[in-house]
């Protein structure tokens, strides 16, 4: 079976724009089987009209996918135990049926990512102290790991930025 | 129950009844196998009655209104 690779923006910003495309891509008959870093992998098949959606749920139990199953929602696929996506059919209900638990999950995920980012952001300030009175190996070491924390910043700072902005979103609709 | 006039997605039902049973006001009814039931406790019925109240009073203010009482 042939395969490739679709690449995403990101949840946080493209979220529904990428849930449509892949709907696109399984009417040309290419079905998302699961995700792959900073995208998904897809892989070929028969042409299908299905819609997918996209829930953020840490410890999901059995009651969760059954749920799912029982409104006429698959599972594809799930990332880091906590990011899952179902596929339906055209008629298949919405899985947020109301503003205010879409809000909050747009709300948990902002404020996860919040919390990420305030400590990456800490732990980057106190290393460039301790910086400022070594030198040599010390210094070096404390180099490369604040380039590491300023790419984790920046990870989870910008989705902190999306999510709260999709959870205002769902705010203002309330 | 609700004849079709409630329709809740599967991911906000599951964050309902995650929130509902957190607070007490149902609880999962034991082995009944693949489809799990709850059942409102005595707190969530005494919520639902204040609750009745509440919006009885709104109803009785409704019918205040559309049957004539305007001005006094």
């Amino acid at each position: 079976m042939k395969r490739k690779y679709m690449m995403s923006w990101g949840l946080a910003f493209a979220e529904e724009k990428e849930m449509r495309k892949l709907e696109r891509m399984a009417a040309s008959g290419w079905h998302l089987e699961t995700f792959a870093p900073f995208g998904f992998t897809l892989v070929e098949g028969e042409p299908m009209d299905v819609q997918y959606n996209l829930d953020y749920r840490k410890d999901a139990d059995d009651d969760y996918f059954e749920l799912f199953r029982a409104s006429g929602w698959e599972h594809v696929t799930t990332a880091g135990d906590e990011i899952h996506i179902f596929k339906g059919a055209r008629e298949a209900r919405p899985i947020y049926s109301d503003a205010e638990t879409t809000r909050e999950k747009y709300a948990t995920e902002a404020t996860k990512m919040g919390r990420y980012a305030a400590w990456t952001l800490v732990a980057w300030l106190i290393i460039a102290l301790l910086r400022l009175t070594s030198d040599g190996l010390v210094d070096t070491v404390g180099y490369i790991v604040q380039l590491v924390l300023t790419i984790g910043f920046v990870f989870t700072a910008l989705p902190y930025v999306g999510y709260v902005f999709k959870r205002k979103r769902y705010e203002k609709n309330h | 129950m609700t004849d079709g006039r409630v329709q809740i997605g599967p991911a906000s039902m599951y964050t309902i009844i995650k929130k509902l049973a957190n607070a007490q006001l149902i609880e999962p009814l034991e082995g009944d196998g693949k489809k799990k039931s709850y059942q409102i406790t005595a707190v969530g019925r005494d919520l639902l009655a204040a609750d009745l109240v509440r919006r009885q009073a709104m109803v009785d203010d409704d019918v205040f209104i559309l049957e004539g009482g305007n001005g006094r």
